[in-house]
């Protein structure tokens, strides 16, 4: 029996026996790999789609969100750090939800989607592939929420389950992948343009943190290759810093930075830019991007009106672009 | 009053606190310095959990409670 190397991330773990990747949770037991917390999540809610957040896929619906012990990423300011990064043994409690019990509690509590989220469902992509062609086959959507930082090939098989992802990008620059997250950029947005070429909805977040990722020059090229590599119509949300995990010496996101960062966005010709973590209604609501009018208007996560009609805009036509039914 | 430790000492023996001190403080840097190493190495310092998780069923997820967790 020797060591394994896990495939899954760009991390490539050399795992000894007995021994665990940087995820804490695949493992090679007897020279196998193994994915420890399969079927063993640690957080079960049923959350608003916007939460994700999602704001063109299924707006308004309730989504049944899993998530499992550990993680890929370290980040400095994980909101999430007292799942992500710890293994499963070391959690309070452990719920025994096989795929199939997943899917049957999601369709009792009457959702249509099933989220993998909250920790980075990469690590337990394995739970994630059979719950949700399980989820698929009983008319249920898959939502995945994720840093992205995964290999190609692994990607694309999860791309066959899944409907939609929002993916963060944390910043325009490696420097800030290597310090903050223990990660790099390039294998994220190697990831973001594989998603488009397979199909899946995507939405992409950027959490904006003062002094570190704020620089509204790097938002600028950010937002530019967004526009250029997945499109102008790929939904952006800037989200609200919250001081947090080891991460406590810095300021939560001022107002300014975000209202910036969104007007950014746009100037270079992203069409839905989103700000979250704040309440702001007007940058939190959906306008057509051809005449203005509101088309999704919200409050928080709770959509007030949705104005779409058949995905088109009600006053000029303009199929606004999403999945909508 | 009793007479202070230092003040016991006979004259001419070492002083017993002093050589306590003197041999201590390089095992204290030492330690302080392998536990700094450690941490940069990514060992973990936290003790391993006392307990094992509960294991619950589904049905005991409480699934509308409100939590705090992003995403």
């Amino acid at each position: 029996m020797g060591e394994v190397v896990c495939e899954l991330c760009p991390k490539a773990c050399r795992i000894p026996e007995g021994g665990s990747g940087d995820c804490r949770v695949r493992v090679n037991l007897d020279g196998r790999l193994r994915a420890t917390t399969y079927g063993r999540p640690s957080a079960i809610h049923i959350d608003p789609m916007e939460k994700k957040p999602l704001f063109h896929f299924h707006p308004g619906t309730p989504v049944f969100s899993i998530a499992t012990a550990g993680c890929n990423l370290h980040c400095k300011n994980c909101q999430n750090w007292q799942l992500s990064q710890r293994g499963g043994e070391e959690m309070e409690v452990l719920f025994r939800a096989y795929p199939q019990e997943v899917v049957d509690r999601a369709r009792e509590e009457g959702c249509t989607s099933v989220a993998y989220t909250y920790s980075d469902p990469i690590i337990f992509s394995e739970y994630v592939y059979d719950t949700a062609e399980l989820a698929h086959a009983q008319g249920l959507s898959n939502v995945f929420i994720t840093a992205g930082y995964i290999n190609r090939d692994p990607l694309r098989k999860l791309c066959r389950v899944l409907d939609a992802f929002n993916t963060d990008l944390k910043a325009f620059d490696d420097g800030f992948y290597r310090d903050v997250c223990s990660a790099k950029l390039k294998p994220v947005l190697d990831g973001l343009v594989t998603c488009r070429e397979e199909g899946a909805w995507l939405e992409v977040t950027n959490l904006v943190i003062p002094t570190l990722n704020d620089d509204m020059a790097m938002i600028r090229r950010m937002s530019k290759w967004i526009r250029d590599e997945l499109g102008a119509g790929t939904p952006l949300h800037f989200s609200r810093f919250q001081p947090m995990y080891r991460m406590r010496n810095l300021p939560p996101t001022p107002a300014e930075s975000l209202t910036k960062a969104w007007q950014e966005a746009r100037d270079v010709g992203l069409e839905y830019v989103y700000i979250g973590n704040l309440y702001d209604r007007k940058a939190g609501s959906t306008y057509c991007p051809k005449d203005g009018t509101l088309l999704i208007e919200r409050m928080g996560f709770r959509v007030i009106a949705n104005n779409l009609v058949n995905g088109a805009c009600p006053t000029c036509g303009q199929t606004i672009p999403g999945v909508w039914t | 009053m009793s007479r202070s430790r230092r003040a016991r000492t006979p004259v001419g023996q070492p002083d017993k606190g002093r050589r306590r001190f003197l041999l201590a403080t390089p095992a204290l840097l030492a330690g302080a310095w392998l536990a700094g190493a450690a941490r940069r190495f990514g060992v973990r310092s936290e003790a391993p959990p006392r307990h094992s998780p509960r294991l619950l069923s589904l049905d005991q997820a409480d699934l509308y409670g409100p939590h705090n967790l992003a995403g």
